[in-house]
């Protein structure tokens, strides 16, 4: 009766997959003009895999970007893992990673991903000969959150790090859900991007979960909210509106 | 942890891993996965139907280089294929440790 109210005032639904596999997102999905990629875990009809290992996970608004995985041994973990009741990809470490070519490498994006990493931090960062922006995470070391991808603005929940370490990335982050958003990451030069691995030992690669991953270019103050508070009411994230 | 098998030379490393590679597609078939040309055919997470346009498995692992130079791939040991490890040890010569903190040059 609920659904046959909203039909009749003319409301958008969820999409079907975004409701599967528990709480989360009630809201329509909305339409940002800047998103290039919208990876959300919890649909999932943008997800292939084999016996819960992930071969590709596709932009949720339909675009052709995704990210993909051909090597048995490397592919993150779906159907194992929740935030918020809803399916997360669990990445373990070692080679574990998804890999877009191509669609990161002409411009400057900023990112926004729901995590929980338990006992690491997280950081982005691309190597100083180009090539790669990764997610990894980063334990026991001092380097900043994001490094040489130009003058990126590192927030979590929406507020910016303070202080902009490690420390602060770490205070902020560890042990629950968040959203943390990266502004401003120039991707110039860049071949791909990859969410999981740096190199494969342990320090340098990804160790938690990931809700969604939401890529967009020259986005607006307002998308970035809008974003935020989607992502915030599906996963159960703490957000606070960007001025 | 995970556990990684270490070869003297990259030849070795790729010998393994096809060794791994034959054995892999009649298992996947078993289990009632589709397989075109030795390429596992993942399934929609939604539908459990083949995803024939998707991003294929095409290989176990690509075999990388240590920084003692030498070269390794992930091991079977803790997944399907465990079983298969006897064989691969009695026809393959590497030594299987755990994966080490190489870490990595951070800018």
């Amino acid at each position: 009766m609920q659904m046959r109210n909203l039909a009749f005032r003319g409301l958008r639904l969820p999409r079907l997959g975004a409701m599967r596999g528990g709480g989360g997102a009630v809201a329509p999905l909305p339409d940002i003009a800047s998103a290039v990629y919208w990876g959300d875990a919890s649909d999932a009809s943008t997800i292939s895999a084999t016996s819960g290992k992930v071969s590709e996970w596709r932009d949720r608004n339909g675009g052709t970007n995704k990210f993909v995985q051909g090597t048995a041994a490397s592919r993150p973990e779906t159907g194992t893992q929740t935030i918020n009741g809803l399916n997360a990809l669990q990445f373990t470490g070692g080679v574990v990673s998804l890999e877009s070519p191509n669609f990161m490498s002409t411009s400057t994006h900023t990112l926004m991903f729901v995590i929980e990493a338990p006992d690491d931090d997280w950081i982005l960062m691309a190597p100083p000969a180009g090539g790669q922006a990764i997610l990894v995470s980063m334990s026991g070391n001092t380097f900043p959150p994001n490094t040489n991808i130009g003058s990126a603005i590192t927030s979590v929940g929406g507020v910016n790090l303070s202080p902009d370490t490690r420390v602060g990335l770490e205070a902020a982050t560890t042990g629950s859900v968040c959203i943390a958003m990266v502004e401003n990451a120039n991707m110039s030069n860049l071949s791909s991007f990859v969410l999981g691995e740096w190199t494969p030992g342990a320090a340098l690669s990804y160790r938690g979960k990931l809700g969604s991953f939401v890529a967009m270019i020259a986005p607006t103050t307002a998308e970035k909210n809008t974003v935020g508070n989607y992502l915030s009411a599906q996963w159960g994230a703490a957000w606070v509106d960007r001025a | 942890m995970t556990q990684i098998m270490v070869f003297e030379t990259l030849a070795e490393a790729q010998t393994c891993n096809a060794a791994i590679d034959a054995l892999a597609a009649p298992y996947w078939q078993g289990l009632g996965f589709t397989v075109i040309n030795g390429e596992l055919v993942p399934k929609n997470a939604a539908t459990s139907l083949d995803d024939l346009s998707a991003q294929r498995v095409t290989t176990w692992a690509i075999p990388r280089e240590t920084p003692e130079g030498k070269w390794w791939i992930t091991s079977l040991t803790g997944t399907d294929f465990e079983p298969a490890m006897i064989d691969l040890r009695a026809a393959h010569t590497f030594t299987e440790i755990e994966m080490p903190n190489w870490g990595g040059a951070l800018p």
